[in-house]
């Protein structure tokens, strides 16, 4: 019985992931599903490579100086630190959807199936996206121990366990926070907007620490000795946990012990629960309705407020898709409250290639720009409703203009806001045009980025997900936008100290500015055009 | 009203409509009838602009839907077999949100919103999400948006399955109503007992294909609707 559960769960994962056939489409659109699926499992692989290049130039640093004054159990336990971390934010989200909120749920429970077996299915799901996203740090930084550090048996089964222990405390953390997130859904009245608050909050503390810590980062790396010796007399259990990478039998047998136990915890939880959190109808309190004056609207508002209704109705959403908003907003704040410093420094360390500055501050914002990316699920959101846009007597072309629309509203504002401040902050000797194209490309970068987020989500739709934190989070085209939008960034910018320094930051700026406006109206006409034929057609 | 001719719909090597034509006059409530997989859903899916068919002509009221496909449905309304509606929205905004589409005035609206939300006991949830509808609370949100807009054509697949009894038995009135005003119904259903009772005509689709079609004294004689449908079937088998 697991053994099928556990299938159906891979499965699902699988075929929702790397294929989305239409079932109204027939001969070539199965080959089209494989082929959009090669290229999912492609760029999912790049981006993985891509994270575990970062995280491997991290622990070759931080290895290199902790192992030199045999600190090597400190260096297992900030990498550990490190994954958890990470592990949990990536997966903590789509975990509470996953254990308690997925469509099956009643299907499942209904059958004569042991709501064990249910919950170690759900659970093995949570588990895989835990190793996942911890095992992007444990396996770069064991690896990077292992040959830094010296090869032996017990570090090799030290590494090992260290890895598998911490995709365990993820997997356990991800079930806590998911279990309390589906707890707080069930009486809360306006819940997306309050997960959506207690995860920015949970945010901003994260990157408070996180910038106290890289700001003390100098100072810790001096005083790591001193600091070394203070946790292994006042906090001893996490001594012996950083050991278990050094293959210390202690420390393996120990946290072994410690984590199997908070997860039979957990279990006992979880088992208690499920079946009352899983099935509950949420229940706050219920609104009457009174007829209020109403008026009428224009097609196209009414769509445009549809598409507004969906992405403020979900925690999701705005939390993955949205949230690049904030820090378009935080970056022009911070640069108006730090800039000036920054520009300094910024002109000490790229004095060699005139012209840097600005072409940095604007590949910033089309870096944070293109993080954005609310257009790219709408597409595969409209899933089983698609219907009723399509009988509607509506021209499929203003339905992805309104999708288009909500986009561009959201971030327009931030888009002007950061790019204005990055126009002003310019060093003295900025040329005016050179000025004026920073937000200009930021305009256009982020008219761009909203229409190549509707093509791919129209071109790879998957309009059959059981959760919604699939087409949200998990999709092919959310992928190919955040890479693309990093890609293009560093092409802007990185590329322009190699080659743009001999052509002039003017020049530099304009080609991009061109071919952005070249690929706008690309864009736009094949949304008018073929792009809105392929939506009528879903 | 509605002019199906010839219409035919595969879906790779499997013929889900073969040359199928059907006529349906203003004031008709026209029963389509056949068994799982027969071709209704595709039928009445083609007939309301949402799927592309191989071949055949579909006017509504003497327009091509292919020529003119958004003149056609601002006449019509459709109500699917599952109605998925916008959980994400309460059920005011969503009638709201019809409303505005079809371009309803905001008196015509709140008159019309009241009438029938009143007759379907919907009034007091329609500020909860359409989340928390049940299945028959949603065919009847469903229903009410479809009358909200006055369509001369309603189209409707399996309409009566959720509803409770009071509602079910409302939903005929309401049918028999539209159509006397010169309105035009076309639905699909399994129970042939409400089909036998409310419709004028009826037609019997089989793998596809349309048997059998008429006024209901055509089709059934003097046997009741079941015995012709169950005969037909057993021929074919």
């Amino acid at each position: 019985m697991l053994k099928v559960l556990i299938k159906k769960q891979v499965s699902e994962t699988l075929y929702r992931s790397f294929r989305r056939r239409n079932p109204n489409r027939t001969g070539k659109s199965g080959g089209k599903g494989k082929l959009s699926g090669k290229s999912t499992m492609i760029i999912m692989i790049v981006a993985a490579l891509y994270l575990v290049a970062m995280f491997t130039f991290f622990s070759v640093g931080l290895c290199q100086k902790l192992m030199a004054v045999e600190l090597d159990w400190l260096y297992y336990l900030i990498c550990s630190g490190a994954a958890i971390i990470f592990g949990t934010f990536g997966s903590v989200f789509s975990t509470s959807f996953t254990l308690y909120m997925a469509k099956d749920n009643d299907l499942l429970l209904s059958m004569p199936i042991p709501i064990r077996d249910v919950i170690i299915s759900r659970l093995f799901s949570v588990y895989i996206m835990s190793l996942l996203y911890s095992g992007l740090i444990t396996i770069p930084s064991v690896v990077v121990g292992l040959i830094l550090g010296g090869f032996s048996f017990s570090r090799l089964l030290g590494g090992l366990i260290l890895v598998v222990l911490i995709s365990l405390i993820v997997t356990g953390l991800s079930c806590l926070l998911g279990w309390v997130v589906a707890k707080l859904s069930q009486r809360l009245k306006n819940r997306s907007f309050l997960t959506v608050l207690i995860a920015l909050l949970f945010f901003g503390l994260y990157y408070y620490v996180y910038f106290r810590i890289m700001d003390r980062v100098q100072d810790l790396l001096e005083a790591m000795i001193r600091i070394g010796g203070e946790i292994r007399s006042s906090a001893y259990f996490l001594y012996i946990f950083g050991l278990i990478g050094n293959g210390n039998w202690l420390g393996m047998a120990c946290w072994t012990g410690v984590v199997l136990l908070a997860l039979g915890l957990i279990w006992l939880i979880l088992k208690k629960t499920f079946l009352s959190i899983s099935t509950a109808t949420p229940t706050p309190k219920r609104a009457v309705y009174k007829e209020k004056e109403i008026r009428q609207g224009s097609v196209s508002y009414a769509l445009y407020r549809k598409e507004w209704y969906r992405f403020t109705t979900s925690a999701n959403y705005m939390l993955n898709c949205g949230m690049p908003l904030l820090l378009l907003l935080g970056a022009g704040a911070f640069m108006l409250i730090k800039g000036r410093k920054m520009i300094l420094m910024m002109s000490v360390v790229l004095a060699q290639v005139p012209g840097t500055i600005p072409v940095i501050l604007c590949a910033v914002c089309c870096m944070l720009g293109g993080m954005v990316d609310i257009s790219t699920p709408s597409v595969s959101l409209e899933g089983s409703t698609i219907w009723q846009l399509q009988c509607l007597p509506v021209t499929p072309w203003k339905v992805l203009r309104a999708k288009l629309m909500l986009h561009l509203s959201l971030i327009a504002f931030p888009t002007l806001f950061s790019s204005v401040v990055m126009m002003l902050l310019a060093p003295a000797g900025t040329a005016l045009i050179q000025r004026i194209l920073i937000p200009i490309i930021s305009v256009l970068n982020a008219v761009f980025f909203a229409q190549y987020g509707l093509y791919l989500g129209l071109k790879l739709p998957n309009l059959s997900w059981t959760n919604e934190i699939i087409p949200i989070k998990q999709s092919a085209p959310i992928f190919f936008v955040i890479f693309t939008g990093i890609g293009l960034s560093f092409a802007f910018g990185g590329a322009y100290l190699l080659l743009g320094g001999a052509i002039g930051a003017t020049a530099w700026m304009s080609i991009f500015a061109v071919l952005f406006f070249v690929a706008n109206v690309a864009l736009y006409r094949w949304l008018r055009g073929p792009g809105s034929a392929r939506f009528a057609a879903l | 009203m509605l002019n199906i001719s010839h219409l035919t719909k595969r879906y790779g090597d499997k013929l889900a409509v073969d040359d199928l034509s059907i006529h349906i006059a203003p004031g008709e409530i026209y029963g389509f009838i056949g068994h799982n997989g027969a071709g209704k859903t595709t039928t009445l899916k083609a007939a309301v602009g949402i799927l592309q068919y191989d071949s055949g002509t579909i006017t509504i009221d003497g327009t091509d839907l292919q020529a003119d496909p958004l003149g056609c449905k601002a006449m019509l309304a459709y109500i699917p077999d599952n109605p998925d509606l916008y959980d994400f929205m309460t059920g005011i905004k969503y009638l709201l949100f019809i409303a505005d589409i079809f371009g309803v005035s905001a008196k015509d609206r709140n008159d019309r919103i009241r009438e029938l939300a009143d007759q379907l006991g919907l009034t007091d949830d329609l500020a909860q999400p359409i989340s928390a509808y049940s299945h028959g609370m949603k065919q009847k949100l469903a229903i009410i948006s479809a009358w909200l807009h006055q369509p001369r054509l309603i189209i409707m697949d399996e309409p009566f399955v959720g509803l409770d009894p009071k509602a079910s038995h409302l939903l005929k009135q309401m049918m028999r109503e539209h159509c006397d005003q010169g309105g035009a119904i076309f639905f699909s259903t399994h129970v042939l007992e409400v089909a036998e009772k409310l419709c004028d005509k009826v037609a019997i689709i089989q793998h596809g294909r349309l048997i059998r079609s008429g006024t209901m004294e055509d089709v059934k004689g003097d046997d009741s609707l079941e015995e012709v449908f169950l005969e037909l079937e057993g021929e074919s088998c």
